[in-house]
């Protein structure tokens, strides 16, 4: 890929061009600057990191974990069936604050009650990578890259994306002190 | 663009908020240590100029990147020092073979330092610092890397005005304050020194340098007797 390191899967063209429109929007402390930035990263991690889509789900403050957005109606669904069931990627990337992958939903033991909510659906999410959100150290969500066909991830994806996770941990932090 | 929710996104800032992660000198590390998983490199590192001019680490990714601050501070050059003096993007692809800086060349590899590129970090236009990530192993940094590490000191430069404006910023805040009072007045005397003596900045700032430790004064000292009497002391 042009402007990478070596064969890693940041493209550093679309990654300037990706924080000069976020830094050009301004890191403004108001929560609707705040959601356009996370906006723009996850459109940024989709297209760097060459993903069908991307999902975010945030933990709130009574530690329930929350749909936050998704770049594409397959990862809404996939979040959603996730917190309906209790089960998932995500879920467990959150509770176990690790990486978890998954190449093929429709093949995993694991998760084969949320394939059977997906599977019906038209271009359902049959890949994913669940990246946790870490703010001081703190789990604050996950960051989840959605494929719609199956696919095993290679550790550069997996590095991409948790590139992109700390991107939305320093915007959540900033908006955090903000708050405060 | 995705729609976030923003009932969510309060839920979440509340929690934060809650679990006391609001501080920004730990925003602006967050920064400097998400630069390595973005770049793909070794390691990165935020210097801030002191009144001497030289540069401090304020977060760095490891501990290489701390030794760079200890060698080019003593040294007065290195890759990052240029990158301030010039206040443009300043790479070495390779330091086995980078004569430009032979003070530093040969701590920095034994440390593991080979491809360094460094960008000057601004507030209100005004270089306070540097933004430095490198490889251990020869790279050849092209423009496109060059133009996404400037991007992202946009991001770095967003934060640490939030961080100057921020009541809580505590001693960032004033490192900050510090290199960008100090960083005006030995800029106009570099500009002074480089009409007067029809030579280059970095070679302007090296004689400001030189006269500060011959006179044992600071450089900042230096730089204003040099824009008040049009001379340089001693």
């Amino acid at each position: 890929m042009p402007g990478s390191l070596g064969a890693m899967p940041v493209d550093q063209n679309a990654l300037a061009s990706s924080l000069e429109q976020l830094s050009a929007a301004g890191l403004s402390s108001d929560h609707r600057a705040l959601e356009e930035n996370l906006g723009r990263v996850m459109t940024a991690a989709r297209d760097m990191i060459q993903v069908d889509g991307v999902g975010l789900m945030l933990l709130d403050d009574t530690g329930a974990l929350r749909l936050a957005g998704a770049t594409i109606p397959a990862g809404m669904a996939l979040e959603r069936a996730q917190l309906r069931l209790d089960c998932g990627p995500g879920v467990d990337c959150v509770r176990g604050n690790e990486t978890v992958t998954v190449g093929d939903l429709a093949a995993s033991e694991d998760y084969a009650a949320v394939w059977a909510e997906l599977k019906d659906d038209a271009a359902p999410v049959r890949a994913v990578v669940s990246v946790p959100v870490l703010v001081a150290g703190y789990v604050a969500g996950t960051l989840n890259a959605l494929r719609s066909q199956p696919r095993e991830w290679d550790e550069e994806s997996v590095r991409a994306v948790v590139a992109y996770a700390e991107l939305i941990s320093v915007l959540l932090r900033l908006g955090a002190t903000a708050h405060e | 663009m995705p729609n976030i929710d923003p009932e969510v996104l309060a839920g979440s800032l509340r929690r934060l908020e809650k679990l006391g992660t609001g501080d920004v000198p730990g925003a602006v590390a967050d920064v400097v240590h998400a630069a390595v998983d973005l770049f793909q490199v070794t390691g990165s590192g935020l210097m801030i100029a002191d009144e001497e001019n030289s540069l401090h680490y304020v977060a760095a990714s490891n501990a290489p990147s701390k030794i760079m601050e200890q060698v080019q501070s003593h040294a007065g050059e290195g890759p990052c020092v240029s990158a301030f003096v010039l206040n443009r993007v300043v790479h070495t692809d390779n330091l086995h073979e980078d004569a430009r800086w032979p003070r530093v060349r040969g701590p920095f590899v034994e440390h593991g330092v080979v491809a360094v590129l460094g960008a000057p970090v601004r507030l209100g236009g005004v270089p306070v610092g540097t933004l430095d990530v490198y490889l251990d192993r020869p790279h050849d940094w092209d423009d496109t890397e060059a133009a996404a590490l400037e991007r992202y000191t946009d991001l770095l430069q967003a934060t640490l005005s939030t961080a100057l404006a921020a009541q809580r910023a505590g001693e960032l805040a004033g490192q900050l304050q510090y290199a960008l009072d100090y960083r005006i007045v030995i800029e106009r005397a570099v500009g002074y020194l480089m009409a007067r003596r029809e030579t280059g900045p970095e070679q302007a700032f090296d004689l400001l340098r030189s006269a500060a430790r011959n006179q044992r004064r600071k450089v900042a000292e230096v730089a204003r007797h040099l824009l008040d009497t049009g001379e340089l002391p001693g």
